[in-house]
């Protein structure tokens, strides 16, 4: 935040809540950081789930081709089959 | 299953017959779509199943409240191992039902009958992947518009409301609340910030 910008809103806050220009100062600093923390733990786990979507995925694509070929080689003469 | 011979299986001719069908061409691609959606449909259908059970288990990767699902707070290991699970079971049970339900095919060397069922089986997990993902796209655009909508309700409107509220609401705290409530213009000022 702009040092200006943190000025006004400490000013803003300290006129609502009766708190010393300081202490606005300090709860914002607070706020934001609290935010930012919240907002990167959303993140993180967004990221999680959609590596841990794309990996299965992926396994789940291997699967399929893997299950499609033993459904052919099951019951053959297993020595021709690749599996 | 291994009283069927190869042929039986695989519908591949002796190597002696394997002459008579050179020159032939058949008119039919090799992809056996009824089996390959019929396949897809199952690997869907058993995934459903299993993510149903999944939510009962407490591994629910969507919730109904607001930041309490596992994308907005925490996904944990056993989340991320049952979705492998599920994809795993669900494009087995496709790729399998795929390589049995289809009609034999005559006259195909065995490499060419494998490579085959292998790219059936990788269809029909394709094809419940994209029929999946359009399903949980238009599942999100129908609640988008839910809440989008102005007459959608309380519950909606709620939804909706600004992300930064609580912490605009944390940073204006006061121990006479009545008297400091910030402006509605205030409000919207701090949140302009972030």
């Amino acid at each position: 935040m702009p040092a200006d910008d943190a000025t006004y809103l400490s000013t803003l806050v300290a006129l609502r809540t009766g708190l010393s220009q300081p202490s606005a100062q300090d709860r914002i600093t607070a706020v934001t950081d609290k935010m930012r923390h919240d907002a990167d733990v959303a993140r993180k786990a967004g990221a999680a789930l959609a590596l841990f979507t794309g990996l299965s995925l992926l396994i789940g694509a291997f699967i399929a081709c893997t299950a499609g070929l033993w459904a052919v080689c099951n019951g053959t003469n297993i020595s021709l089959c690749p599996l | 299953m291994s009283q069927f011979s190869l042929a039986d299986r695989t519908g591949v001719e002796p190597l002696a017959d394997a002459g008579s069908y050179a020159g032939e061409e058949t008119s039919t691609t090799g992809v056996a779509w009824g089996a390959v959606i019929g396949g897809a449909l199952a690997a869907l259908a058993l995934s459903l199943v299993l993510v149903t059970l999944g939510s009962g288990f407490g591994l629910a990767i969507v919730s109904p409240w607001r930041g309490a699902g596992a994308s907005a707070t925490t996904f944990t290991m056993i989340t991320a191992v049952w979705l492998i699970i599920v994809q795993w079971l669900a494009s087995a049970l496709g790729g399998y039902l795929t390589g049995r339900m289809r009609t034999k095919w005559v006259g195909l060397h065995t490499h060419e009958v494998f490579f085959r069922d292998t790219a059936n089986g990788f269809l029909s997990w394709a094809t419940a992947t994209v029929i999946g993902a359009l399903f949980l796209v238009s599942a999100a655009s129908w609640g988008v518009n839910q809440t989008a909508n102005p007459a959608a309700g309380y519950q909606a409107t709620t939804a909706t409301a600004d992300p930064t509220a609580y912490y605009v609401d944390t940073l204006f705290r006061s121990d006479r609340p009545v008297a400091s409530s910030p402006a509605p213009d205030e409000r919207a000022q701090a949140s302009a910030f972030w």
